[in-house]
């Protein structure tokens, strides 16, 4: 099972990627970058929501990644009047530490797309979904130092909130010129840098205020009904 | 009524996503005007008064930035305007800036409407038949959210009644909040996992369940799949033949077919033309009563 499941996503990943990349050299001239990031963020996500897909995962532990994502989702809300200031990336990156890196996953990149259903989706969604992802993942990956130390905590957030103000203007600049132009790059990441604050500041703020109380909850739950063995 | 909204989720699939791939990476001025006319001319006719007005100004806003700033950022082309701190200003990037602007004024308001017609019921129902699980976690995602609203105001009320009213100063406020958002977590947890054992007890990745859909394929679907699919070919085989060649560097030059322009047109136009042909029929059946 477990076997089968990294030849699926290698597959993938060795041969998609590398298609699309080609295809779209081919194709399409002046949108190919557009055309291929796209794809990449949106193909690199794949295999592990297949993993998700197939793997046993029991009616709890559903909803209690429901739960989770909705939270994150409502704190977009709560704060959507500052708009580099949400906690999603504080509960991934929680979610991550406590249950694993395939919660931390899934419930980063969905709570990009159920928070989109009232935002608007767009271009933008599988960027979101891949930038929170993966934020999620290697949290959970990095889960023991993590979960020791508050300073550790603190740096990766600052790292996450940098990670994704450059993500995000990526993407802009992608979309705004069709090419990868670097000194657009880099005059939107200048003039991005106010929100690149915002989000670290948030972050941290959040993993702070955040971490022990849900933690605990969520260590709570784990303990009591035997949910995300490993 | 049967306006476009009522066509099945997934003839609007195609359809949606056939028009934003065309847009978003053919990359041709004529095709891209069609596009944002299309999409706005639906978008208007569903979506009335004020807050279009409100929208309209903030996308024209977004167009015209994304325009004036490519120039800034490239001097390729032959046809120099003026120079600007020394930097020379081309009619070209000026050009090319116009048509990355109508582009992404075109893609941003097709999801407008995609977010109109193709709701998030639609897409979960699409979604379902490739990952259930994902669909049902995004669904559950989506009925916990006014749940948990809800249930915050019931904790905040009866933190009140109980005498934790946060005074005026803000650390007051902030440390009331924090603590129905702490009762909040907890209760919406332990909620989670009563609503995992129900779904349990009532036979959750059991094998012989089935789904219930609200949505039947009929020979509309399938005419119109058919359609979107002709023209998408089309649309594609001229791209590919070189009929719709444009290219702004370092002279503007472009070859243009009309057939694929018409094509991509009708496309566009197409959930315009449904509803108003459904406009008529509703008339003239009333007319008939």
């Amino acid at each position: 099972m477990n076997r089968r499941k990294n030849v699926a996503t290698f597959v993938l990943l060795a041969i998609a990627i590398p298609f699309v990349v080609i295809v779209g050299a081919l194709v399409f001239k002046e949108r190919y970058y557009a055309f291929v990031s796209l794809c990449v963020a949106f193909l690199s996500c794949i295999p592990l929501f297949y993993a998700f897909e197939r793997r046993e995962s029991s009616s709890k532990e559903l909803a209690v990644l429901a739960v989770m994502i909705a939270i994150s989702v409502c704190g977009r809300f709560i704060f959507s009047f500052l708009p580099g200031f949400k906690p999603v990336t504080a509960i991934t990156v929680i979610c991550a530490v406590y249950l694993g890196k395939e919660a931390g996953f899934v419930v980063g990149s969905l709570s990009a797309v159920v928070s989109n259903f009232y935002f608007g989706q767009g271009p933008w969604t599988p960027f979101q979904m891949f930038a929170w992802g993966f934020l999620g993942f290697i949290a959970g990956l990095l889960c023991s130092p993590l979960k020791k130390s508050r300073a550790a905590l603190c740096i990766y957030g600052a790292f996450a909130g940098i990670a994704f103000s450059l993500l995000m203007d990526v993407w802009a600049t992608l979309w705004a010129d069709g090419a990868f132009n670097l000194q657009r790059y880099a005059a939107l990441a200048v003039s991005a840098i106010p929100l690149t604050v915002e989000y670290v500041v948030s972050n941290v703020i959040f993993l702070l205020l955040l971490s022990n109380p849900i933690g605990e909850k969520l260590e709570r739950i784990k303990n009591k009904y035997g949910l995300f063995a490993v | 009524m049967n306006g476009f909204e009522y066509f099945h989720p997934t003839a609007l699939a195609l359809y949606f996503a056939s028009v934003l791939f065309i847009t978003m990476f053919l990359s041709n001025p004529f095709l891209n005007v069609a596009a944002l006319v299309g999409a706005f001319v639906f978008y208007a006719k569903t979506k009335k008064g004020i807050c279009l007005v409100k929208e309209t100004g903030f996308s024209f806003l977004l167009f015209v930035l994304i325009a004036i700033t490519n120039p800034l950022f490239s001097h390729k082309g032959a046809t120099v305007l003026f120079f600007f701190n020394n930097n020379p200003i081309t009619l070209e990037s000026i050009l090319y800036g116009l048509n990355n602007a109508v582009m992404l004024t075109a893609v941003i308001y097709w999801f407008k409407c995609l977010n109109l017609v193709l709701t998030s019921d639609k897409l979960l129902y699409l979604l379902g038949n490739a990952s259930p699980k994902i669909a049902l976690l995004i669904s559950s995602a989506l009925r916990f959210i006014p749940l948990l609203k809800s249930q915050g105001e019931r904790i905040k009320a009866s933190q009140i009644t109980m005498g934790l009213y946060a005074s005026s100063a803000w650390t007051d406020k902030l440390k009331g909040t924090l603590r129905v958002c702490s009762a909040l977590i907890t209760w919406s947890l332990e909620n989670a996992i009563d609503t995992g054992s129900s779904m349990k007890a009532r036979g959750y990745g059991l094998k012989p369940r089935t789904h219930y859909s609200l949505y039947r394929f009929t020979r509309r679907d399938a005419l119109m799949m058919v359609l979107v699919a002709a023209l998408d070919i089309f649309v594609i085989f001229a791209f590919c033949a070189q009929w719709l060649e444009f290219s702004f560097y370092p002279l503007v030059s472009y070859v243009c077919s009309l057939s694929a322009l018409v094509a991509f047109a009708l496309l566009c136009l197409l959930p315009l033309i449904i509803e108003i042909k459904e406009d008529l029929m509703w008339k003239y059946c009333k007319s008939r009563i």
